[in-house]
This record gives structure tokens, C-alpha cells and sequence, in this order.
């Protein structure tokens, strides 16, 4: 109970790294514009599956994160958060660091949906506007009401070269989930260099196994 | 990222007001990596070793405190912990809602304080809520400085009192001069006072920061990025921030033109223009 309430009030770290995967859908016919409204669409129409998942009281904890795997990965452009991510990094790493540094980011987003699917289950979200900030891009904003007060998660959407939609960025009541992990993942890199970085992500995914 | 605009202009003012940190700064600048300037964090050595302190004592004293509080008291009695220590805020709120010219806010915490003062027991209850004000905004004088254009300086972890900056740093000392209370109360009446609140907000941070601490690779960097955009978010009172360089690298250009070394400076947008 109180650590329910607790993390609905600030969400942080683990909480953006789930969060930002719930929203990581394609829609797969929607080729209009890169307006606000499609925009919208797309995070309401992925929303709702996401909770109508989390909250089947017929399948397990497997179950659940599989069908959310299913549903978010198909079309889903984990990649291109990884390398957002990464940002000037990108450039400088190798074809090999490159390829890895994809691998083990993916195992890393996905342990911590996993981990938090009892979080996002007992939650509901309200869409309260969106907009165009460049050709590209829109922001859709949501009210994510738990059992704490409501937290304001700002979702971030681009329109692909292909026209396809995929979410990029969530804001959790201002903190970036790009920002903080480009920040953090920016700070191993200075300290220890890509390959740090790399030996880092792949230590976790190892003590996971 | 963190301000760089408004930050070389001002750098001058927080300078001259921050006599202590700048000294410090002056004298710990030297063994700065000059890799570290996009954080804008050119004291991490010592930052990180003050980090390691504050994080130690959490460890073995804060954290400890604060789950004995949650054990010892119901969530209600938390709640108006928290209502009654943003009541005696109030002073310093409006002062600085008043300072930045906020008219509306101002209006909103004095409302607020007379409403829960009066109808909810002091303070204990938020009554301003339960009829439907919006959430409360905090406000200090280092956010006041933030909207008259004054950059922030480095980063600045300070003992016991955790992550901040010059400007910050200095705004706290100042707002001591807004809150009646400092002046008025007993000196162990204003250390109980800090010392509840510092429990009471760390109670309320408990599942955040173990999950913090379980998913971050490294906790200082985590800390510090978070802090500053969780203050960036209290300046502009929640107004999307003006992040659009960090999405404006085409990352699907980058593997072709990759020119290795080079820092990263968003290509010219391809094809169909600003519309």
C-alpha cells in the first residue's frame, strides 16, 4: 500500500525504462501526417491493450510480459531509443560494440518491464492533449492515475522516414528517460570507455540469468 | 543542456555571491576532467567522494530512521506530516511567488495556508486540495534567481544536504530570511523541524531509491542527472522542457556518415522542411 503510493508519486529511474516500453508500439496503418492526432491515437490505442494485458487476471506473470513483448516488439523500434541513447557515442563505437551494445540493451529494457508489470497493472492513464513540436515529432500528454497522486508522463512521437509511428522519449513529471540514461550511460563511458559501458550491461544480464 | 544559455551570461553573479563555493572551485577546478563539461560538473572527484559520505550515512543512519518512522506511524499521520510541513512553508513560497512576478500562484498559497490553517487543523489537513486546487508548486529563492536568468553553476554535491549548485546553494541561505519561523522559534524547534522533514521526504523516497540503486550502472551519474531535471521541472513549474537537441541527431544517418571524433552536431534536417 504505502509503497504503492510512493512510487506513484515520483516515479524514477526503473519506473521511465518500463514506462517508456509500454508506449513502444507501431501502428501498423497509420500513414496520415505526423499529426498530433495520430499521435494521440497511437498512445491511447497501445495504452489500453497494454492495460487490458496487465490486468487478465487468466494469465500469469510469464504470460503477461510475453503477450507485452508481443505486442510492443513485432514493429518495435527498441534501437532507435538505444542509440538516441547513446547519442554522439554511437559514432565513435565499432560495428562489433555497436551490435552488442543493441543486444544487451534490449535484455536490459526488457528485465525492467519485467520487473514491473505489478506497478503499471494497478495504474489508468487519461490523455490530456497533444501536440506537433517539429515535422516529425509530437508530444502526447498523459495523466498516469495510481494510488498515489497523479503523475504527469509527456510521450514523445516520431514519424519514421516509412511513416510508421513509434514513441521515442517518456517524460515523467520532466525527467527524460533519453536524458537520464544518455546521462548515466554517458558517465560509465567517460570513466570506463565503451567497452565499460558494455561489460557493465553485460554483468547485470548475466546476474539475472 | 543544463542551461547553457542563460548560464555564461550570469556566471558573474553567482560568482560573486558564492564566495566559499567559488573558492572551492577555484582550487579543486585544476584536477577537473575535461571530459566531464557537458554534465557541467568540473568538481566530480570531490563531488563523488562527498557522494560516497552522503551515501554511506543514508545507508547506516537516514534510511534506517525513516523506515522506523513508516513502521511506527500510519500513512494518514505521514500525509499530514507532509500537508503541515508544506504549511510552514508558506512564507518562503510566497515570497519567492511574489519575487517572480507570479500573481497567481501568489494568490493560490496565500488561499491555501489561510484555508488549511483554519479549516484543516493548522495545516494537517489540505483542505486547498480537497476543493480542488492544483497540486502545490514549490518555490525558493534559488528557483527565483533561475527565472531572473541566473544559471545554475556546476554541480555541487554538498555534505548531508545532497545534490546542488552555487545558485541553489546560495538560495538557500537566503530563503532563511523569508520563514518567520527561523527567527521566531527556539533553535531546537527549527532542527526538529529540518529534521522531520528529512525524514519524512526520505520515507517517501524509500522504493524509489532502492529501485534507483537496483537499476542504475552508475548511482552518482543517475543522481545527478535526476536532480537536475527534477529542479529544471520546479523552475519551469512543470512547462515542457526545451529538450529538442537530444532528438535531433538523425540516428539513421548516422551510420553512413559517421565521422568518428567528431562531437555531436545535428545534420542538417533532410528533405521536407518546418511546416
Amino acid at each position: 500500500m504505502a509503497s504503492a503510493d510512493a512510487l506513484g508519486r515520483r516515479p524514477l529511474l526503473g519506473g521511465l525504462l518500463g514506462l517508456g516500453l509500454l508506449a513502444l508500439g507501431v501502428v501498423p496503418g497509420a500513414r496520415a501526417e505526423p499529426s498530433a492526432d495520430a499521435a494521440r491515437e497511437l498512445v491511447e490505442t497501445v495504452g489500453h491493450k497494454v492495460l487490458s494485458i496487465l490486468r487478465d487476471h487468466g494469465l500469469s506473470q510469464q504470460q503477461k510480459f510475453e503477450q507485452l513483448v508481443q505486442l510492443l516488439s513485432g514493429p518495435i523500434d527498441l534501437n532507435l531509443v538505444a542509440r538516441l541513447i547513446l547519442g554522439r557515442y554511437w559514432r565513435t563505437a565499432s560495428e562489433q560494440q555497436r551490435a552488442d551494445y543493441l543486444k544487451l540493451f534490449r535484455a536490459f529494457a526488457l528485465h525492467t518491464l519485467a520487473t514491473r508489470l505489478d506497478v503499471y497493472g494497478g495504474q489508468d492513464f487519461e490523455i490530456t492533449g497533444a501536440k506537433a513540436v517539429d515535422d516529425r515529432d509530437a508530444v502526447v500528454s498523459t495523466r498516469i492515475v495510481g494510488n498515489g497522486p497523479p503523475v504527469k508522463v509527456d510521450w514523445r512521437v516520431r514519424e519514421l522516414d516509412d511513416h510508421n509511428l513509434v514513441a521515442i522519449d517518456v517524460i515523467v513529471e520532466g525527467v527524460s528517460l533519453i536524458v537520464t540514461q544518455r546521462s548515466e550511460f554517458g558517465a560509465v563511458i567517460e570513466r570506463q570507455g565503451m567497452d565499460g559501458l558494455l561489460s557493465e550491461l553485460r554483468r547485470r544480464a548475466e546476474s539475472r540469468a | 543542456m543544463a542551461g547553457h544559455g542563460s548560464s555564461r551570461r550570469s556566471r558573474s553573479a553567482w560568482w560573486r555571491r558564492a564566495a566559499p563555493a567559488a573558492l572551492a572551485s577555484l582550487w579543486l577546478l585544476r584536477g577537473g576532467p575535461a571530459l566531464a563539461q557537458d554534465e557541467n560538473d568540473p568538481l566530480e572527484p570531490f563531488n563523488r567522494a562527498v557522494f560516497q559520505v552522503n551515501y554511506f550515512l543514508d545507508r547506516v543512519l537516514l534510511k534506517p530512521i525513516a523506515i522506523l518512522y513508516r513502521d511506527a506511524t500510519p500513512q494518514v499521520v505521514r500525509t499530514g506530516i507532509t500537508n503541515f510541513l508544506a504549511n510552514l512553508s508558506t512564507p518562503v513560497v510566497l515570497a519567492n511567488a511574489i519575487l517572480q512576478g507570479n500573481a497567481k500562484e501568489s494568490e493560490l498559497t496565500l488561499g491555501r495556508f489561510m484555508l488549511n490553517t483554519i479549516l484543516g487543523a493548522g495545516g494537517f489537513v489540505d483542505v486547498g486540495g480537497m476543493v480542488g486546487m492544483p497540486d502545490r508548486r514549490s518555490e525558493d529563492f534559488g528557483q527565483t534567481l533561475a527565472v531572473y536568468g541566473v544559471g545554475s553553476g556546476p554541480y555541487l554535491m554538498l555534505p548531508l544536504l545532497g545534490p546542488s549548485n552555487p545558485r541553489d546553494a546560495v538560495g538557500r541561505v537566503v530563503d532563511l530570511a523569508f520563514d518567520p519561523l527561523f527567527f521566531l522559534a527556539p533553535a531546537p524547534v527549527t532542527y526538529g523541524r529540518f529534521g522531520v522533514q528529512t525524514v519524512n521526504t526520505r520515507e517517501q523516497n524509500i522504493e524509489n531509491f532502492e529501485e534507483l540503486e537496483r537499476s542504475s550502472l552508475d548511482l552518482y551519474a543517475a543522481v545527478r542527472t535526476l536532480a537536475r531535471q527534477l529542479r529544471a521541472n520546479e523552475i519551469r513549474n512543470g512547462a515542457p522542457a526545451p529538450l529538442e537537441d537530444i532528438y535531433n541527431e538523425d540516428v539513421y544517418k548516422l551510420d553512413e556518415t559517421g565521422e568518428p571524433g567528431r562531437p555531436a552536431k545535428p545534420p542538417a534536417p533532410q528533405g521536407n522542411g518546418k511546416r
